[in-house]
């Protein structure tokens, strides 16, 4: 939810500075001047199928918008810039709507969820909207808010389509969209507002993180599905492509494929990755490791070719490609925030606070100091000017980096000023080699979240339950072929206290919690739980862990995906 | 010629009436739910249910459509409108007066609502008083009683039906015998298996079997919340039934305390654990740690104790047998409701073109079985339910037997909504007294039924 708020925060700001000089209002979005800049594809949620297309087209007599995805589309309203100074007024939402028939031409029933975020902490609630009766199609709903909207809390609302009858996913249209007060007025609206995308957010799941990365230029190409398009290698592509390097594809394909071709290689003609390069849950971006391509390509990278150009089963676009160093992505578990620590200062100046008891006590070995910065060259690092062992940089150009935030293990600090902690001296500070902000500091203990090829989904793992409460299904042959000594089982998720793991309550071991006993890396909405570690408490040989694997959480969950890949290592 | 024109014309006019009335479309019925159910008009065979393996059952559900068309001239259809289109549909189109469809499937949290603000028809109205339904006598249907009396809330009568979702009381009968106690089941056959019976028998099956000061096995042992509605039911009770709140009920005041005592007074029951209480509570007895329980055929089924999939390497080695609650000073063993209604309800919404009829084909399409019961209720067919709970065929039907007649008196109780927002464990251990609950949290139940009824 933070998340959401966070780039939401960033959004309303954004709106605020551009969408409301010149305000064209209107009672009601009818989308016949053609626009639908106030509302967009929403992201935040686990399962949105960010390829949903939107489009402006005749229905039902007039201009609609038409809304076509074949996972679960999220429409996402800028409603504090549509509504503007009359946000607390918001009372209700009604809109048209109406459904497709399928492709066998019969009508089915289908149904969604209006999502408001309302108050400071932008708290979800939920009404279902349902377009039923092929007699009512389309239809009037109209949904009253829980509670009060607040500007500048990350207020929006979102209209999804989730439940259907039966037929492919049905396409809809949304007309005549009004915010309501309390008494059923029309709330005038500011046509001008803009919806902006969750352009800050990269789904990284199944993915590692990218050091030192190199983009290869100009590499923007589509094409239609197995049709391939690329570019001649530049000299730092071929320089980067080293042992422990992975090529990084930015792309959108119908059906969420994406490979990369070598056809120019010795070996012959290859296609590298095609069904087992590692893709994020968005079918966004797809990863192939280095040894993916010496495997098929050889040893030796000279050998390859210098053509790489890409390709899928569907028509598709790829907007970016770069290759780097791989690291896996760092999750903090039981994170301790270092209060007020929000400084900056210019290149080679230090600034920093004393440590809190509370931060000293989460130094511990395994631990690990995260700080969320930015700097003109992307250098960050600690000083501890009062330890014993004298005046002393940490990690000095070789923090790990990744995403925004760099990272420095208990054991970096502990290796130059020392095993005892005691003697570290209170202060900390940071330093960078450019102008740096640091934005927080925390510390945690330090886990990893693996990069996963061959990812295999656990056919119809969509599942939810309260605390403590399992739910589950039994394994289909090819995820117990999967699962074997590398793999990574990967859930996909959401709980109110982010915890999250597997049971196998069928284990001849016994019933088997895997995952709960602070060896589980989860982040709020990802979690990995390694073969190992369930062959750690059900036994070597997984023919005894039993066909039932569940999901279990210590608070209210609801597991949108699971699938096993193998782990980038 | 005149005459003849007349006579011919007349003719005319009669043929032409009687062919519009031949090719009017007969009524068709309409049933709206969440799921696709089968068979009804739209289908062509046996095989439109991809479930169906062709054995007799199924063609006797696909030949019944032919039957029920046949016996009441009408055509009917299962309309999946998503379990939203359900909810939109009973609340916009009955309160609009004309309904989209002729009965709909409900949940009880929005289903018993729709009946308290008048949006279902009373089938007192509708149907002959001395109709069996009306006395919960009919073989096919059957109806939850509502505290405004409306026969509405329809359910389907079968086996599965009323065992599912029952909670009964079992105990270890080894360690019964072993204590040379007389078998509860011979005591409820004779109307003597009551409160205070319970607690003597908890108290002398309480052990500290190695003597060394700590509680090796309890007489009973449930999670709070998976067992309290049991025992205020058996004290002639329910707590979230009406409108109005029955946490300050003098019966419900009294199992505060019987429970309290057993736990509190006479340690004969296990201690609540702090965390993940209903899970270990749930699996006491698989490790002898309880002598009676709290339990479902679910919960046994988890670790597989008998052995009904086959593929349990280890179950049980002792017998854990179904009883009925004993009865509280409230209670009545005849009365007494012993199962708190889940799942799905049926209801035929008011302002609907007769009634009658779609109640009768209503109750003709679920009775596929042709009041033949022993085809509904066929034991291959419940196989699980029966395997689940023991590896003895005489205790397997005893266990069976027990759940049924739980399901035979269920009651709508929106127990759960309201307990878990209350102290259980807290007050078990002794940090209220009952009064105490009762008071402050009578306002919290009230809170909750003011939102369910409201809906």
């Amino acid at each position: 939810m933070k998340k959401i708020i966070s780039w939401l925060l960033v959004a309303v700001l954004a709106i605020g500075m551009c969408s409301w000089a010149s305000a064209e209002t209107a009672d009601a979005l009818d989308f016949e001047d053609g626009n639908f800049a106030f509302l967009g594809v929403g992201a935040a949620k686990p399962n949105a199928d960010t390829a949903t297309a939107l489009e402006i087209v005749e229905y039902n007599g007039s201009k609609a918008l038409k809304v076509a995805a074949q996972g679960i589309p999220y429409v996402a309203l800028n409603i504090e810039g549509l509504a503007g100074d009359k946000l607390a007024d918001v009372a209700a939402i009604s809109f048209d709507i109406g459904v497709d028939k399928a492709a066998d031409g019969k009508f089915y029933a289908v149904s969604g969820v209006v999502y408001s975020y309302t108050g400071e902490a932008a708290d979800e609630n939920k009404a279902n909207w349902s377009v039923y009766m092929e007699k009512k199609n389309p239809r009037n709903v109209k949904i009253d808010f829980k509670a009060a909207f607040t500007a500048g809390a990350g207020n929006y609302v979102m209209i999804s389509r989730e439940d259907q009858a039966g037929g492919e996913p049905a396409t809809f249209y949304l007309d005549n969209i009004k915010l309501l007060d309390k008494d059923g007025n029309a709330i005038a609206l500011d046509t001008t507002a803009v919806y902006v995308a969750e352009a800050s957010e990269r789904d990284m799941s199944n993915l590692v993180a990218l050091t030192n990365a190199v983009e290869f230029p100009d590499f923007h190409k589509s094409a239609g599905a197995w049709a391939q398009d690329g570019l001649e290698m530049p000299q730092e592509i071929i320089d980067a492509l080293v042992p422990g390097s992975v090529v990084e594809v930015e792309f959108a394909s119908a059906d969420g494929s994406m490979w990369i071709v070598m056809p120019w290689a010795a070996a012959g003609w290859m296609r590298v990755g095609q069904g087992t390069a590692a893709i994020n849950n968005s079918k966004t971006i797809a990863q192939i490791p280095y040894e993916m391509i010496e495997a098929l390509c050889g040893e030796d990278k000279s050998t390859w070719g210098a053509m790489m150009q890409c390709e899928a089963a569907s028509d598709w676009e790829v907007f970016a490609v770069r290759v780097g160093q791989r690291a896996n992505q760092i999750v903090l578990k039981n994170a301790v925030e270092f209060p007020g620590f929000a400084k900056s200062a210019g290149a080679w100046a230090q600034d920093g606070l004393e440590m809190p008891q509370e931060i000293i006590d989460a130094l511990v070995p395994g631990s690990v100091v995260e700080i969320t910065y930015a700097s003109e060259d992307g250098d960050i690092w600690l000083v501890m000017p009062w330890a014993a062992a004298g005046w002393m940089r940490v990690s000095q150009g070789t923090a790990t980096k990744i995403g925004g935030k760099a990272y420095i293990t208990y054991e970096e600090i502990a290796a130059l000023c020392g095993e005892d902690k005691g003697t570290w001296g209170a202060m900390m500070q940071c330093e960078g080699s450019s102008a740096w902000e640091v934005y927080s500091v925390r510390v945690g203990q330090k886990a990893e979240f693996f990069g996963l090829t061959n990812l295999v989904s656990f056919p119809g793992f969509a599942k939810s339950a309260g605390a403590w409460a399992q739910d589950g299904l039994e394994m289909p042959q090819e995820i117990i072929d999967a699962l074997v000594p590398g793999s990574v089982v990967t859930i996909s998720y959401e709980s109110e206290d982010g915890s999250m793991w597997l049971v196998m309550p069928w284990a001849a071991a016994g019933w088997m919690r895997v995952g709960n006993d602070g060896t589980d890396v989860a982040n709020g909405s990802i979690a990995q739980v390694t073969y190992e570690q369930i062959a750690a408490v059900c036994g070597e040989d997984k023919s005894t862990w039993g066909a039932m694997m569940q999901c279990e959480s210590a608070s209210a969950w609801t597991v949108y995906s699971v699938a096993v890949g193998q782990a980038i290592k | 010629m005149k005459k003849l024109t007349a006579v011919l014309l007349a003719l005319a006019l009669v043929l032409s009436l009687a062919a519009t009335a031949l090719a009017e479309d007969p009524r068709n019925i309409t049933i709206a739910l969440w799921w696709d159910i089968y068979y009804d008009s739209n289908d062509e065979s046996w095989e439109d249910n991809e479930a169906a393996t062709g054995k007799d059952t199924d063609l006797m559900r696909f030949d019944n459509v032919k039957t029920i068309e046949d016996t009441y001239g009408v055509t009917y259809e299962f309309q999946n409108l998503t379990y939203a289109g359900v909810q939109d549909s009973v609340n916009n189109s009955i309160l609009a007066g004309e309904p989209d469809c002729d009965v709909y499937m409900v949940e009880l949290g929005w289903g018993v609502p729709a009946v308290m603000n008048g949006y279902a028809m009373d089938l007192r109205d509708v149907l002959d008083p001395d109709d069996p339904l009306l006395k919960h006598e009919d073989t096919v249907l059957n109806y939850v009683n509502l505290e405004n009396g409306a026969v509405s809330l329809l359910t389907v009568n079968g086996a599965e039906d009323q065992v599912a979702a029952t909670y009964p009381l079992a105990f270890n009968l080894q360690m019964i015998e072993e204590a040379n106690l007389e078998d509860p089941r011979d005591l409820a056959a004779r109307g003597e298996w009551t409160w205070d019976k319970f607690r003597e028998y908890c108290i002398a099956l309480t052990k500290d079997n190695d003597g060394d000061g700590v509680t090796d096995v309890y007489g009973y042992g449930a999670w709070i919340t998976d067992c309290l509605p049991y025992w205020y039911m058996s004290n002639g009770t329910t707590l979230a039934s009406t409108p109005k709140e029955n946490l300050s009920s003098v019966e419900m005041g009294e199992t505060l305390k019987f429970l309290q005592d057993l736990w509190l007074t006479d340690k004969a029951a296990y201690p609540l654990p702090e965390e993940s209480g209903w899970d270990v509570c749930r699996y006491l007895y698989r490790d002898k740690k309880v002598a009676f329980t709290t339990t479902a055929a679910w919960i046994m089924a988890n670790y597989d104790d008998y052995n009904w999939d086959g593929k349990a390497e280890t179950t049980l080695d002792f017998d854990m047998v179904f009883v009925d609650y004993p009865i509280g000073p409230h209670g009545n063993a005849d009365t007494n409701a012993t199962k708190i209604a889940a799942g799905s309800f049926y209801i035929i919404p008011v302002g609907i073109e007769n009634p009658k009829l779609v109640y009768d084909v209503f109750r003709a399409y679920q009775n596929w079985y042709h009041d033949d019961v022993a085809l509904r209720d066929d034991p291959e067919e419940l196989e699980w339910w029966y395997t689940t709970t023991s590896d003895k065929l005489d205790l397997q039907e005893w266990n069976f037997e027990i759940m049924k007649k739980m399901g035979e008196r269920t009651v709508v109780d929106f127990a759960g909504t309201v307990l878990e927002s209350m102290p259980l464990r807290e007050f078990i251990n002794g940090d209220y007294t009952p009064a105490q609950l009762q008071e402050e949290y009578k306002q919290v139940v009230q809170d909750t039924l003011d939102q369910i009824f409201a809906n």
